[in-house]
């Protein structure tokens, strides 16, 4: 069932105005790649894009090990090692793209980062929906220096918002997208191409 | 760079040669031992030997036949496993000022069909007079060195009953804490006294409630170097009905009897080499009891055993309390757990394993603790003075 209310799942644990890192309530619980997060600075709610996560040790001095070689499944590796989820951690970072300036939302930068200890939110479609109606933070995904190739953060930020739109409307958002981001582009048409062939999931 | 590495190295060169030499001489020992130990058809013999004699060294007391393999018994198939292990800062008289900090590390593990852990620590600072200073005589004596580790000991036992007490009833739990059973020994008629009188029945009491709970508590030694089986071998060996050893063997050096030849062969022989070609995968030894005069005299009904363990790459020794040894259900439900956490483990019990990685205190974290408390004093408006000798080390100046 698709989800309809933002839901908690984390806590910012590194803040910075551009990103932040955040680890996962649950063990590999991170959002999807491109999903939109909201964070806050205690006044003011901060809208951030999913661009990298990393699940492993809470120990840097430990390091997991292969443990399932008799067991059927892999849920049985944690039926058998029931300490093992409070040792590991699932973290996940996320480029800072607006803020909500009193009923507006802003498409940059906000004027301070989210809180340490700050909650996550994964957003509503309905929220993703009202964010993505403008592509203004398609420049900062494209200028970013991202953990992964930044063309792959863009593809994926755009694929999750054509989906949460009604069929109809999908094909013209993704359409709209497609401009904006050959304006951005054109002077690449290489890797215009690439983008476009992945927004298309 | 004060450690001269090549005068070292010369000595390491040594040391190899020794170990080989080492290993050598006990395997002979070993097939000696063997061969004593295949003999003692009735080890209640051994058992009146050993209570008659007055060894010089400690010798275990056999409670069941030498030669006995136990397979470990199936565990339920709900289960919980509590474990506790502790560190210490020790007090520095140099640093800014005079606490020493206990971290216990404490773990619960159940498995089955709603499967739990528990993994956390539970720091305690001693900083009061009350906490720093023992009174022992007519002396005071600061909290450190073998005292704190037996107030650590002291606390690693109450935290684990008190984990205890969180379990719920009828689910079969077992209880694992690192190491001995054993506290340790302090030097002086004062300190023994307060060892005796107020730390040990502290101790006790926590495994009074283990027994009221149900919960058989364990302690683990990984390669044990103990030698108190061995001990008893060599006073099967003596030629004496009941050796006195403690002034001095009555035999000298010049053609003595093949039995004390034997005895001071196998001196420096560990319990555990004894068990290792004995003991399948999983098997526990026959039971022993500890002579331990503390255990003996003070102990009651937590009077110390021992068995030893195939516990899958090296034999392990588990002490258990009288209460457990003579309770063929809650041994075999300690064995069989300690089995388990073994292989789950690989090698050593998972339990204990993160109940010490809870409980570490790491050079980090010292130095976290220093910055804590540094910046209490100076909230405080406090200075902050370490010790001239102190400062020098710090500024280690040319």
């Amino acid at each position: 069932m698709e989800q309809t209310t933002p839901r908690r799942i984390g806590e910012v644990i590194e803040a910075s105005t551009t990103e932040f890192v955040a680890e996962s309530y649950e063990l590999h619980d991170a959002p999807p790649l491109g999903a939109l997060l909201r964070a806050s600075d205690g006044s003011t709610d901060i809208y951030a894009v999913a661009c990298h996560a990393r699940t492993g040790s809470i120990d840097p001095g430990r390091r997991p090990i292969a443990r399932g070689r008799d067991d059927e499944n892999e849920d049985e590796v944690y039926r058998r090692h029931p300490e093992l989820p409070q040792l590991l951690r699932t973290e996940f970072r996320a480029l800072v793209v607006g803020f909500r300036d009193g009923d507006v939302l802003r498409r940059h930068l906000p004027p301070r980062p989210p809180r340490l200890h700050g909650f996550i939110y994964e957003c509503s479609p309905a929220e993703l929906v009202a964010f993505s109606v403008k592509f203004d933070c398609l420049s900062t995904l494209l200028s970013a220096t991202p953990p992964i190739p930044a063309d792959e953060l863009v593809a994926a930020f755009l694929r999750l918002a054509g989906a949460c739109r009604a069929a109809g409307a999908r094909q013209d958002y993704l359409v709209a997208a497609g401009k904006e981001l050959a304006r951005a582009l054109g002077n690449n048409p290489q890797r215009l191409t690439v983008l476009l062939a992945r927004m298309q999931g | 760079m004060t450690l001269d590495l090549a005068a070292v190295g010369r000595q390491i060169a040594a040391v190899a040669g020794a170990v080989a030499a080492r290993g050598a001489a006990e395997g002979d020992a070993l097939r000696q031992a063997s061969q004593v130990m295949a003999g003692i058809a009735d080890h209640a013999a051994l058992a009146a030997k050993v209570e008659g004699s007055r060894p010089a060294w400690r010798a275990a007391l056999p409670r069941e036949p030498l030669l006995l393999h136990r397979a470990p018994a199936a565990l339920p198939a709900e289960w919980s496993v509590l474990a506790s292990d502790g560190s210490t800062a020790e007090p520095d008289r140099h640093g800014i000022a005079l606490c020493y900090l206990i971290n216990v590390g404490l773990v619960m593990l159940r498995y089955g069909s709603q499967v739990a852990a528990r993994l956390f620590s539970e720091p305690r600072l001693g900083y009061s007079d009350d906490d720093l200073y023992i009174s022992a005589g007519q002396q005071q004596v600061l909290v450190s060195g073998p005292v704190l580790a037996i107030l650590r000991q002291c606390l690693e036992s109450e935290r684990l009953a008190d984990l205890a007490a969180d379990t719920p009833e009828g689910l079969p739990t077992v209880a694992l804490q690192d190491g001995t059973l054993m506290l340790g020994t302090l030097e002086g008629a004062g300190l023994e006294q307060w060892l005796q009188s107020t730390l040990l029945p502290r101790v006790l009491a926590q495994y009074d409630r283990l027994r009221a709970a149900g919960i058989p508590l364990a302690a683990y030694t990984s390669r044990p170097r103990h030698g108190e089986v061995t001990n008893a071998l060599r006073l099967w060996a003596c030629p004496e009905r009941f050796p006195d050893c403690q002034h001095g063997c009555r035999y000298g050096d010049e053609a003595a009897p093949a039995g004390v030849q034997l005895c001071r062969a196998l001196g420096h022989l560990p319990d555990r080499a004894l068990f290792q070609s004995l003991l399948a995968p999983g098997e526990r030894s026959a039971l022993f009891r500890s002579q331990w005069a503390v255990s003996l005299h003070h102990y009651g009904q937590h009077r110390l055993h021992f068995f030893y363990l195939n516990a899958g790459p090296e034999t392990a020794r588990v002490e258990v309390p009288e209460w457990v040894a003579s309770d063929p259900a809650l041994l075999d439900l300690a064995q069989a757990a300690v089995v388990d956490q073994c292989e789950r483990g690989r090698g050593y019990p998972t339990a204990l394993l993160e109940a010490h990685e809870q409980a570490v205190l790491r050079g980090d974290d010292r130095r976290q603790f220093a910055v804590l408390l540094e910046t209490a004093l100076a909230r405080a408006g406090l200075p902050a003075i370490t010790s001239e000798k102190e400062r020098g080390k710090q500024l280690r100046a040319l």
